[in-house]
């Protein structure tokens, strides 16, 4: 959801972080009793507006509008401090991209983009060093919705049939700063990560069949990899993740998406095997400042 | 616009243009005078021993009020650095460069441009401002109380 306003007249509450956040408000208000059937929806135009302007008049205004610090400047920065972090270099950027652009020509939701060549992608343009033009997943328009219903509400329904089950979701804020120390450190990815995995009772990335990532660069695929211990490859983003589409603010809800067709057996073209639990990741904010991390199970997966 | 250039399904285009005056307050309006004097000023916390640039008026260690203030040096470490390629309405010509600098004393970083510096190769230039790299402090002519009242320069 985009604007921070409520709704006149009906329980509904808007969410101007990432569709993903609104999820895991939504999950929340379950838990809690508070609802027992919910539509979580996320939609973003990005072709209607300059979203460099959006994120540049979103700093304040005394010390970080006046450098023009936008969405591309702080992924800029963020691809600088992970690379020395974790030892992530161009070629590996490179190569995660066309991966991902490869597994997304799949995906019959996705938008289709054409596979660059490697040469395109290591010789596209700087944006904003070290971050070159092709390495960043495009910006596309879309939208995507969730129905949310209780425990209670399906053994009062037998006749609705869930996809999937919640069976962890955590979700943190970074610090507001760009510093070295910020930017490398990835604190609320891990603390999201950590959080949403020990609600499902999930030990490590290896349990987890298929991990929808939010990147919004190849360096930032890099860098959840390393964060996050994901070593099995053919685990991520099986969409294609931000390359498939990528309406930025509800990129998150998408992968929330395509974590319950896989774990239903229904993503078509991009399903993976057997696959009995999936994670889906959301980040937001001035480089990845906050992140949200969705666990989905198949029904029956814990019976 | 003309009545035939709109069309059903077409898009009209505007350009809004906004005025704000944003209210400096007590502690950025202190670094702001503080720019105007040809000094960088951080706010400091008793309790923690932290000092903050850019100034804040609370410690994020403590979380108590931020009691003193103590001027920064005019050297100090790059923590992160970009150079950008776009240019963006009301700001420098493209390309410029910027780096998060923790000036000498200071605990926390603070960003603004590098000056001086070649920019005729991006991967050379990339490498000059590097992490790690220190820098010194460079007050431009003119002083009007912004964050641009100053940038870096590579201190070697």
């Amino acid at each position: 959801m985009t604007a921070p306003a409520g709704g006149y007249g009906t329980d509904e509450i808007k969410v101007t972080d990432s569709g993903a956040t609104a999820l895991a408000l939504a999950y929340a208000r379950v838990l809690a009793g508070e609802s027992n059937l919910g539509l979580v929806a996320s939609w973003c135009k990005t072709s209607k507006t300059d979203i460099g302007a959006v994120f540049r008049l979103r700093g304040e205004p005394f010390f970080t509008r006046p450098l023009g610090i936008d969405e591309t400047v702080a992924d800029a920065l963020f691809a600088q401090a992970v690379a020395a972090e974790f030892d992530i270099n161009s070629d590996e950027t490179n190569t995660r991209v066309l991966d991902a652009y490869t597994r997304a020509s799949c995906n019959p939701r996705g938008i289709r983009h054409i596979v660059p060549t490697r040469e395109a992608v290591a010789t596209s343009a700087y944006e904003a060093t070290p971050l070159r033009a092709a390495q960043r997943a495009p910006y596309t328009d879309g939208a995507v919705a969730l129905v949310l219903a209780s425990d209670d509400f399906l053994r009062s329904n037998p006749e609705c049939k869930p996809l999937a089950r919640i069976s962890g979701i955590g979700w943190a804020t970074d610090e507001y700063r760009l510093d070295g120390h910020r930017l490398c450190s990835m604190k609320s990815a891990r603390a999201a990560w950590q959080s949403a995995l020990e609600q499902a009772g999930v030990g490590s990335a290896a349990e987890l069949d298929a991990i929808e990532l939010e990147s919004q660069t190849g360096w930032h695929e890099a860098a959840y990899v390393r964060a996050f211990g994901i070593q099995r490859d053919e685990t991520i983003s099986p969409s294609g993740g931000a390359f498939a589409q990528n309406p930025l603010f509800c990129t998150g809800l998408v992968n929330a998406a395509e974590a319950v067709l896989q774990v239903a057996g229904l993503a078509g073209k991009v399903q993976r095997p057997r696959v009995r639990r999936a994670a889906a990741h959301s980040c937001h904010g001035y480089a990845q400042q906050g992140n949200v991390v969705m666990v989905f199970e198949g029904i029956g997966a814990t019976q | 616009m003309s009545e035939r250039n709109i069309e059903p399904g077409g898009v009209i285009t505007e350009v809004v243009t906004l005025r704000y005056d944003y209210s400096l307050g007590e502690v950025a309006g202190k670094f702001m005078e503080g720019l105007k004097q040809g000094k960088i000023l951080a706010t400091s916390c008793s309790k923690s021993g932290l000092t903050y640039l850019p100034p804040r008026a609370y410690c994020e260690r403590s979380f108590e009020p931020c009691d003193g203030w103590v001027e920064a040096a005019f050297e100090g470490v790059i923590e992160a650095s970009t150079i950008i390629v776009r240019g963006f309405q009301g700001k420098r010509n493209p390309p410029v460069a910027i780096a998060y600098v923790k000036l000498d004393g200071i605990d926390s970083a603070i960003g603004n441009y590098v000056d001086d510096l070649d920019l005729s190769n991006l991967d050379v230039a990339q490498k000059k401002i590097a992490p790690g790299t220190r820098v010194k402090v460079k007050f431009g002519p003119t002083r009007e109380g912004r964050i641009t009242d100053f940038s870096f320069v590579c201190a070697e």
